[in-house]
């Protein structure tokens, strides 16, 4: 059933995405969500965030499910230009190197926050 | 009388090329394309090769693209087709063999795949049956669609991913996996999702449902696929009940207790013989019912 917890991943990780993007752009972008969009990227504010291991792990589980949904999604479409074995164990090796890359580019500033 | 134009794309296999032929077609009334290409081989060009059995839609061997779509020769009237110039190609994503015969090969390998026969554990009930197995008129709905497949290959001419992707075990190899997988009597309902659950598998599709749309016998292998993805998520969410396995109907009475050798000397194998036999054809070699 590999493939087919492939495709659960990438349906769980897609509404999370939804639901943890939705927060994120009603923090910065929405003027209408308390404080609005000035109060809430004042610098105390944003500090006061970075600081926090709360929104540390909101920012982990959001860059986490956004690189598995496009490792997920890219990899079916790589999939279907190439067909070989071969082929499709470089792009497995190549995606997960990259996934790690941004892994470790992402979190830092989150965590060094 | 009308007359039409047939223009035929021709593929030369010993120039690795297409040629367009045209032909002057005298029409009537309920004439199909079918009988177009035959009136054009009896009378004008003897070397036009195309493949054709049956001449009423049963046998599937007429498939190609008329005017830009892929149907059977046989059931398509000229005169329905509304155009005075028809264009007749062999059926796409094939290998060509000469002018309009596709070679099925690939089809029927992959056919092959998918185990298209009931895997059940009560061999030496298969080899010597002495039963039938019972069948609801509701299970047997389950499935009926799906067995009424020719093997006519026009899905496969309309599947896009099958164009791009030469290992997509395509619309009609997973429908028919689909057919035995909805089949009460049959027992290998893991090994087939197993086979089904690959990204050259039910996960290849992209729902273009261009196969249901072709197919002369309204089949809707798009909604086979579908329905074997929804049982490959439901089993990874465990939310699987577990399938009825048919079994046999009570033993008839003493007069009549084989129904199969009442009609005649039906051989009877042991079924070292019967796995013997089945081992010529490559048949249950990987079959275990898991």
């Amino acid at each position: 059933m590999a493939d087919g917890r492939l495709r659960l991943t990438i349906y769980f990780t897609g509404g999370l995405i939804a639901i943890l993007l939705l927060i994120h752009l009603s923090l910065f972008s929405f003027w209408f969500v308390e404080g609005g969009y000035y109060t809430n990227m004042e610098w105390e504010n944003v500090s006061t965030r970075m600081g926090s291991i709360l929104w540390d792990a909101f920012y982990i589980i959001l860059l986490s499910a956004i690189l598995i949904h496009s490792y997920s999604g890219i990899k079916g479409i790589a999939y279907e230009y190439i067909t070989s074995d071969g082929g499709r164990k470089a792009i497995d090796l190549l995606l997960t190197a990259i996934w790690i890359i941004a892994f470790i580019y992402g979190v830092i500033p989150i965590v060094s926050g | 009388m009308n007359k039409v134009i047939f223009k035929l794309r021709r593929w030369d296999p010993d120039n690795k090329t297409y040629k367009t032929a045209e032909y002057e077609v005298p029409v009537r009334k309920g004439m199909t394309v079918l009988d177009g290409l035959i009136w054009i081989k009896e009378n004008v060009d003897r070397t036009v090769s195309y493949r054709a059995s049956c001449r009423m839609g049963l046998c599937g061997s007429c498939g190609m693209v008329i005017n830009g779509k892929p149907m059977l020769a046989c059931e398509t009237q000229i005169l329905h087709l509304e155009s005075q110039t028809i264009t007749v190609e062999p059926l796409y994503n094939y290998e060509p063999v000469r002018d309009l015969v596709a070679d099925f090969h690939q089809f029927f390998e992959k056919q092959r795949t998918v185990k298209p026969y009931l895997i059940r554990d009560d061999l030496e009930e298969q080899i010597n049956p002495t039963r039938e197995y019972i069948q609801s008129p509701e299970e047997w709905n389950l499935y009926i669609q799906f067995a009424m497949c020719i093997t006519c290959g026009l899905c496969y001419a309309a599947c896009p991913t099958t164009s791009t992707d030469p290992r997509y075990l395509g619309p009609q190899a997973l429908m028919n996996l689909y057919r035995f997988f909805a089949d009460s009597r049959d027992q290998a309902d893991h090994l087939r999702l197993e086979i089904a659950d690959q990204a050259d598998g039910v996960w290849g599709c992209h729902l273009a449902t261009g196969c249901s749309e072709v197919c002369p016998k309204g089949v809707d292998p798009a909604l086979a696929i579908q329905l074997l993805r929804k049982e490959i998520l439901k089993r990874s969410l465990k939310l699987y009940r577990g399938k009825k396995i048919s079994e046999l109907a009570p033993p008839l009475p003493p007069k009549n207790k084989s129904p199969y050798r009442a009609f005649g000397e039906a051989p009877e194998f042991t079924v070292e013989e019967a796995q013997e036999k089945a081992g010529e054809f490559n048949i249950l070699k990987d079959d275990r019912v898991r």
